[in-house]
């Protein structure tokens, strides 16, 4: 049985700039897997070369075992780039009636489907408006749909949550953890949060190269470090006082942006140590919001591809 | 290859197309230049039937196809026939010119390319501005024809028939023309540009033609690049002569489609 995406030394030239240098990995099996990487990284462009509307200068690129653009995978991909946009003054719910159609829907499952997808990522009453009268954050629902439409094996999600009020993004994450039992997804987002709250398996790109490739699991129960998330920024004083925790080896402020610390340690007894760092915390007057063990997605990120 | 798929992309474009800036574009102009042309149909009927409208004629075709098109036809639609072919490229490039541009430059391909191939999307819409303006010609055609039974008398038989072959030689000239504009169109990321190259590139094209004959005494090879070359043959009073005319359309069509095609197919969408 093929591969459900190959991508091989794949390189992409567009005049002076490499966005893709030699990129390879596989995906043998379905799932929910993320692509993260910084901004100019090669995210979009891997992605609109699994798509096949852009065409890789060399390497290979394959998608359940075909090249994208072959007439045999026609519906069976479902993609949304960041770039793409509905056509001006044609009713939304119009687009996407035509697209289904074009994927192989007749009319009536295809008008049922809309709706119950637009319901499931909020409400369907603006889709009878042409896409330059909407907000943003409705287009972007209507470009999850339509990549969604025809129920395809495998969907393509660039940056799905983007500019999305927390509500929405929320609806977006349930929809794809709900599908993604009957449908692959490969999602790209600067969100690492999100990443690792959905995925199973994150792939990490810089430069145009594959240069992380981590099952997300496996960095939670593998972990020697605990992430807190405070109620406000930790001090000076805090990390002093967790220094002096015999077992804690490393203490810092977390890179994803929320406050709180990544604290590294060498025990074997983790619930003593939790309960000694706690007592500090609280000592100094700090409120825990949530405490796991784990690593954040962004440390292992951040540490692949800089600190940018 | 799926024509349901050309047919939804070439009825989808059709329907949302005609009435918008791109349609208008068109059909503004050439529905106020032909209503002009069949306002004033008495007046071509007359100018026509006198010696000065045949010497008019017969300085752009010889006098056998002058007079196969003036006594043989009826003459309004022939009227009608020898102003479209000779304002066909205008007109057309007009129609044609945003077939796939804009689109491009907007990233809406990147909808479809998921879910039909590059050729169906090409042909869709290729097929989607050759309907367009084979349907605008035919209602003028029609209308002419009408006209000519009404004011001039002509048997309405004869004149239906004699209407039919004007829309299918419109059709077979138009062919060509939308696949060059479908060139320009693939080359360009914007309705205006498409539309700028358009008129452009067929004016280069035609200096480009009369510079190489230049070249030669007597014979014009370069003429037969545009389907313009071939365009007086299509009135050959001689039968042959007009149906070889009409068989190198579809000729010119395939080679400038080739073109676009190749061009097309490369695009980043």
């Amino acid at each position: 049985m093929a591969n459900l995406v190959e991508v091989s030394e794949v390189v992409k030239q567009f005049r002076a700039v490499r966005a893709l240098d030699g990129c390879s990995f596989t995906i043998a099996a379905p799932g929910l897997i993320g692509l993260v990487g910084k901004n100019g990284a090669g995210k979009t462009t891997l992605l609109s070369a699994l798509a096949g509307s852009l065409r890789p200068s060399s390497g290979r690129v394959a998608v359940l075992g075909l090249a994208p653009g072959d007439p045999d995978l026609l519906g069976s991909v479902g993609v949304l780039t960041q770039d793409a946009s509905f056509r001006r003054g044609v009713p939304a719910r119009e687009q996407l009636l035509h697209l289904a159609r074009l994927s192989g829907v007749a009319p009536a499952a295809a008008r049922t489907q809309i709706h119950e997808l637009l319901a499931e990522l909020g409400n369907d009453d603006f889709a009878d408006q042409p896409p330059e009268r909407l907000s943003y954050g409705q287009r972007k629902r209507l470009g999850i749909v339509q990549a969604l439409l025809g129920n395809p094996k495998l969907v393509l999600l660039d940056e799905p949550t983007a500019g999305l009020d927390p509500l929405a993004a929320k609806a977006v994450r349930e929809l794809i953890r709900r599908r993604g039992a009957d449908t692959a997804f490969i999602l790209s987002s600067h969100n690492l949060y999100e990443i690792q709250d959905v995925c199973s398996r994150v792939l990490v790109i810089d430069r145009g190269k594959l240069v992380g490739d981590a099952d997300v699991a496996h960095l939670a129960a593998n972990s020697d470090t605990l992430m807190i998330t405070l109620d406000r920024e930790p001090g000076a004083e805090l990390t002093e006082a967790l220094l002096r925790v015999p077992e804690v080896t490393d203490v810092a402020r977390r890179r994803d942006g929320r406050p709180g610390l990544t604290i590294r340690f060498a025990a074997t007894g983790i619930d003593a140590l939790q309960l000694r760092i706690q007592t500090a915390l609280v000592e100094l007057g700090y409120s825990v919001v949530a405490l796991t063990r784990e690593k954040a997605l962004a440390d292992d990120v951040l540490d692949l591809v800089g600190s940018e | 290859m799926s024509w349901r798929r050309i047919a939804l992309i070439l009825l989808f474009d059709l329907r949302h197309g005609v009435f918008r800036v791109r349609g208008l574009l068109f059909l503004v102009p050439f529905a106020l230049c032909w209503y002009g042309f069949l306002r004033f149909h008495e007046q071509t009927i007359e100018l026509f039937r006198r010696p000065e409208g045949f010497m008019l004629l017969s300085r752009i075709l010889d006098e056998f196809s002058a007079k196969a098109l003036l006594l043989d036809n009826p003459v309004l639609p022939s009227a009608f026939l020898l102003t479209a072919l000779f304002t066909a490229p205008f007109f057309v490039i007009l129609a044609a010119h945003d077939q796939t541009a804009s689109d491009i430059g907007a990233g809406f391909f990147r909808f479809l390319t998921a879910r039909c191939t590059r050729l169906e999307l090409f042909l869709g819409r290729y097929l989607s501005a050759l309907t367009y303006v084979v349907a605008a010609y035919s209602i003028v055609a029609a209308t002419a024809a009408l006209l000519s039974v009404l004011s001039d008398g002509t048997p309405v038989i004869d004149t239906a028939v004699y209407a039919a072959q004007i829309i299918l030689t419109l059709l077979l000239y138009a062919a060509p023309l939308v696949a060059y504009a479908a060139l320009t169109s693939a080359l360009c990321s914007s309705g205006v540009g498409a539309l700028l190259l358009g008129f452009a590139g067929y004016v280069a094209v035609l200096i480009g033609m009369w510079a190489g004959n230049g070249l030669f005494d007597g014979s014009a090879p370069f003429s037969y690049l545009l389907p313009s070359g071939m365009r007086n043959l299509l009135f050959a009073a001689d039968p042959l002569r007009a149906a070889f005319a009409a068989a190198c359309m579809p000729v010119y069509a395939v080679a400038w489609g080739w073109l676009a095609w190749k061009v097309f197919g490369m695009r980043n969408l």
